[in-house]
């Protein structure tokens, strides 16, 4: 479901000529991301891959607002992204829940936040709260839920402000595999019924090759984009049914040779 | 609106765990755990009690420096009942609270700046190590001399004693703000202002009530030293002066109602603490 104001081709997300060096790094001034330029189509779902420390938070930051680049801009719908803003929303790998407020408190600050009027706000985060299958957990603090239940809430507070990116770093990296792989097919269907460009971020393949439409490979030193695969399986595939396909082991083997030799060149 | 299809279908997270509701109704269950609670707390009150009664009864000590509890339960009863302890248990009262709540209204700004600027931490630092390492007692002469033994110098006393713990535990407790937190919050669109009212603020206030409960603390031993000291008025001068006047049980009626007035103190502040930190993993 395009936006009106978009025109043909025009990339939702456009990373230009984008490095960034901090001044703060025991590297002072050496770039941690150098160059980047890549395009983000509205609605895709794109999976960055690449060793860690390569810089895909940063890149990430720099989508979100959260940072400035050194040379170059992140685009949003042909606009320079400056600061963060209600459009895009962040899932951070530590679920990042304020624990002095349950559940629902939770996304009903971000609804706050983004400046959803007052009357709305509780239906509107128990609706969503429903989407996550967490409506039971409402009134629960993040301590009294488990990991993978606190990204639940963590990723419906991300959805509850209806973005039209949503930037995931790492999301499911500290969760164990049970829950990762349902997390990862909820995320798959909850994309596929939205409009939203999700840009998510993880350092295993299988995970890479199994979520989005296009894989990005990173490596570091500095920080630049090796290599970009769009992957052939359907759209409504499962993850089980990606897994299976013929292409698969193929895929995995080229994105994992390109990691390792990223690697031995950084 | 890019999510305006996701209402309808109500998704199947499938494996969440199913949660147990919370029991709502006293059971009986409760009321046993509670007495066995209770009864367990009690036990060593109810020894010492007896011990402090019998000790002086059977000649173990000298009932005339240690009378019976019940001796002076009943001080304590003819204390108040005459009006004499009231008015000393107000006079230290009127110290001690004036003297927190000042130490609360300069110590938590303070702490909230040195706490979110490094760099005037850094150069307070070793001031105020100095100072907290300083004891209050060691500086009762100093206060005496500079401001006199009015009800002023008094109040200064408990301030510079309960100053301290607010300071450290208003400052511990920005250091505790995740800055996760804050990335969320600035991720969210959030200025800084709101950050730090929303963000920062309610993260630090269980630290920052830690400190005072124990600023509570510090502030009655100090009161009472500086009652013993000079002061014709309080429990400290109390104490002191039952002792003079060889009013032995008159003296442990007013350590007895100290005691209980800190124990009253820091319960309620432990109870208050408890409830702000319920959302912290036990
Ligand atoms: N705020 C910062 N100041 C200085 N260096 C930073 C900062 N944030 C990240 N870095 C450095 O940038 C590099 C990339 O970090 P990051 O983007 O987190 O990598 P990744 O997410 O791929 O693991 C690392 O070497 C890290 O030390
Ligand atoms: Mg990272």
């Amino acid at each position: 479901m395009p936006e009106l104001h978009e025109t043909g081709s025009a990339p939702k997300l456009r990373f230009d000529h984008l490095s960034k060096a901090f001044v703060s790094s025991p590297r002072a001034g050496e770039p941690i991301l150098g160059d980047i330029e890549f395009d983000i189509a509205a609605g895709e779902f794109v999976v960055l891959v690449g060793p860690s420390g390569c810089g895909k938070s940063t890149l990430l930051d720099l989508a979100a607002g959260l940072t400035d680049p050194t040379a170059g801009r992140v685009l949003l719908d042909g606009r320079p992204v400056t600061k963060p803003g209600p459009e895009r929303s962040v899932v951070f790998q530590n679920y990042a829940l304020l624990p002095w407020k349950s559940a629902l408190e939770n996304i009903v600050f971000a609804l706050a936040a983004a400046g959803v009027p007052r009357g709305e706000r509780h239906k509107r985060a128990r609706h969503f709260l429903d989407l996550v299958g967490l409506e039971h957990a409402a009134d629960r603090y993040p301590h009294q839920l488990s990991g993978g239940m606190n990204q639940r809430v963590a990723i419906a507070r991300s959805l509850s402000v209806e973005p039209e990116v949503l930037l995931m770093d790492e999301p499911f990296g500290a969760l164990d595999a049970q829950t990762r792989e349902t997390l990862q097919t909820e995320l798959r269907r909850l994309w596929k019924r939205t409009s939203a460009t999700i840009i998510f971020i993880t350092h295993d393949i299988d995970e890479a090759l199994s979520l989005g439409q296009k894989v990005v490979v990173m490596a570091a030193g500095p920080g630049r984009i090796v290599d970009v695969v769009t992957l052939p399986f359907p759209a409504d595939a499962s993850i089980d049914d990606v897994r299976a396909h013929p292409q698969y082991g193929h895929l995995r083997h080229y994105v994992r040779s390109l990691l390792s030799h990223g690697a031995g060149r950084a | 609106m890019a999510l305006q299809k996701t209402s309808g279908a109500i998704m199947d997270f499938a494996v969440s765990p199913p949660v147990e509701t919370r029991p709502v109704t006293l059971s009986l269950r409760h009321i046993a755990r509670w007495s066995v609670s209770a009864f367990r707390k009690s036990i060593a009150l109810v020894l010492l009690a007896a011990l402090w009664e019998i000790a002086p009864r059977a000649g173990l000590v000298d009932p005339l420096f240690l009378p019976p509890l019940s001796k002076v339960l009943q001080a304590v009863w003819t204390g108040f009942a005459s009006g004499q302890l009231g008015v000393h248990v107000l006079a230290s009262l009127l110290r001690a609270i004036p003297g927190l709540a000042l130490a609360i209204v300069v110590g938590v700004p303070l702490g909230l700046l040195l706490g979110v600027s490094p760099r005037l931490h850094q150069v307070f630092d070793p001031v105020l190590e100095l100072f907290r390492n300083t004891s209050a007692l060691a500086l009762l002469p100093v206060f005496t001399l500079l401001l006199g033994i009015g009800e002023s110098s008094k109040i200064i006393m408990v301030f510079y004693a309960a100053v301290w713990p607010i300071l450290l535990g208003t400052i511990t407790g920005l250091r505790g703000v995740d800055p996760l937190w804050i990335k969320a919050g600035r991720s969210m669109g959030l200025n800084r202002f709101d950050l730090f009212r929303k963000i920062v603020l309610p993260g630090a206030i269980p630290s920052v009530f830690t400190g005072v409960r124990l600023a509570a603390a510090a502030a009655l031993l100090v009161l009472v030293a500086a009652e013993m000291v000079g002061s014709r008025a309080g429990l400290g001068y109390l104490i002191n002066a039952s002792e003079l006047d060889f009013d032995i049980p008159g003296m442990y009626a007013a350590i007895l109602v100290l005691s209980v007035i800190g124990s009253l103190t820091n319960s309620v502040l432990v109870s208050v603490e408890k409830r702000l930190l319920r959302w912290k993993a036990p």
